[in-house]
């Protein structure tokens, strides 16, 4: 058995050496150029696999390059300690200054309504210089409570028409109104100073022309007829006289001599310690509104003294 | 052969970096084996030979940025020629038979200094050739890879798609025909 099968095993080698010697074929040599040129074509098509190894890690030292450079511009915005600190700064001012900005806010309307033109800068600045320490619920109500100078005051109805506008009632037909507003523009003493403060910083810097003076003395005298007899009394730049039809009407004061001349209150030898000025009055006179025993008759005025 | 130099490293090479030398060392390499497989194949048929020695190649650079080096170099190059024997025998449906002259010529390359031994072995190699081409073609195919592309039996059972006792079946068939057709002075 073992004999058959070593038999047959030599027989499968003979056959296959034999096969294999018989097997020497070889492709013709134009087969082997055609095919190697077009192998050769084939590669040259695409060689591109070499870029393709770079790629990767040109493309990674790209996104590399491109994080830094981004991370450092985003470090040099950010902000550092002492911009931080600055920031701060600058926001513990903004927070003391909201007073400030409204005191400023509100002394500018004030004084604008007042002088019919807004101040130059300097002008709110001393203003905050000289009520820094003042709240500012403070300042706006003395600034309201203040009675106006003799130079902002000619405007006062402009004060008062503010508070009538924002109201929408005319000051003419309420006169509970207007006594309210009488209240308020009483002197206060403390108040006065610093009013004049700002009246004198305003009128050193305005300087209207001829025209301007004009427009405003026209306009000063209708805001003196708006004043309410009460108000014209305290005023001391508006004074109540008796026109020729035997009217009262509030005339802004046309001399030296009325000009800080307060009807109501001022006596005969307030008037007549300005040089050339004379006090002329009727006892009887009863102010409008308050009751008295007697009434009409001349008002007490301060007027120049006539030349002989 | 360097791990470096193995058929699969030169075919990536080239498929891969179009490395022009590792093709010429690979085509040195497979080109008589395949040769001589589509030979067979084609029952010694030289113009048909010719043109799907071309083709096959032809494919296979064409084809080489899918080569995956999961198989053998060879194994994927038989199974490209194959391929083309099997739609080209589709494609006419007939058998092809062998070409005589052709045997002739691959007999006259045989090299032997003993011309009696040369004669003997001529004769016994004609016959054999002749044996072989008359084998079943699953038979055939399977004596030809083995003996051709020096294929073990699990490459060829890989390239023709079949099971390894089915390649072993097929081979010990043809290998018991063989020998008793075979005339005893050539064994």
């Amino acid at each position: 058995m073992s004999d058959h099968s070593d038999n047959q095993f030599d027989s499968d080698r003979k056959i296959s050496a034999l096969y294999r010697t018989g097997s020497t074929a070889q492709p013709p040599e134009h087969i082997d150029q055609a095919i190697r040129a077009k192998a050769r074509q084939s590669a040259k098509l695409t060689p591109q696999r070499t870029r393709s190894r770079w790629a990767v890690p040109v493309s990674m030292a790209a996104i590399l390059v491109l994080s830094v450079s981004l991370i450092s511009l985003i470090h040099k915005e950010a902000p550092t300690v002492s911009d931080i600190n600055e920031a701060i700064v600058e926001k513990e001012i903004l927070t003391q200054s909201p007073a400030v900005t409204v005191e400023q806010k509100a002394q500018k309307s004030t004084i604008g309504i007042v002088n019919d033109q807004a101040p130059p800068a300097s002008i709110n600045e001393s203003a905050d210089m000289s009520q820094n320490d003042l709240s500012v619920e403070q300042k706006q109500q003395k600034i309201k409570s203040i009675k106006p100078s003799s130079s902002s005051r000619h405007n006062l109805a402009s004060t008062k028409t503010e508070e009538e506008l924002t109201t929408d009632v005319p000051m003419e037909t309420n006169n509970e109104m207007t006594q309210q507003s009488f209240q308020r523009i009483i002197p206060q003493p403390e108040s006065q100073s610093s009013t004049h403060e700002l009246s004198d910083i305003a009128d050193a810097s305005i300087e209207p022309s001829t025209e301007l003076k004009k427009d405003r003395h026209s306009e000063n005298n209708k805001n003196c007829a708006l004043l309410s007899h009460n108000a014209c009394l305290d005023s001391e730049e508006c004074s109540l006289i008796l026109n020729e039809q035997k009217q009262l009407v509030c005339k802004r004061s046309m001399n030296h001599c009325d000009v800080g001349f307060i009807q109501r209150s001022d006596t005969k030898e307030s008037c007549e310690t300005k040089q050339g000025c004379v006090y002329v009055s009727e006892p009887c006179f009863c102010p409008p509104g308050i009751f008295c025993v007697c009434s009409g008759g001349q008002l007490s005025q301060c007027q120049p003294q006539k030349a002989h | 052969m360097s791990y470096d130099n193995n058929d699969e490293n030169l075919m990536l090479k080239f498929s891969h970096n179009g490395d022009i030398s590792a093709f010429d060392v690979l085509y040195e390499r497979h080109k008589a084996p395949l040769f001589r497989y589509i030979l067979k194949q084609t029952r010694h048929n030289n113009a048909l030979t010719e043109e799907l020695f071309q083709e096959v190649w032809s494919n296979l650079i064409r084809a080489r940025e899918q080569y995956q080096p999961s198989a053998r170099f060879s194994t994927y190059l038989f199974q490209i020629a194959r391929n083309r024997i099997i739609d080209h025998v589709r494609r006419v449906s007939v058998r092809p038979v062998s070409d005589p002259e052709t045997n002739h010529e691959d007999i006259a390359n045989v090299t032997n200094d003993n011309p009696d031994r040369y004669a003997h072995n001529i004769d016994c190699i004609e016959q054999l050739q002749a044996y072989v081409s008359k084998l079943p073609d699953e038979q055939h195919e399977t004596f030809i890879l083995k003996h051709e592309g020096d294929h073990n039996l699990g490459h060829i059972a890989e390239i023709t798609g079949v099971t390894l006792e089915t390649v072993k079946s097929r081979l010990r068939y043809a290998m018991k025909k063989l020998r008793a057709l075979m005339p005893e002075e050539c064994l």
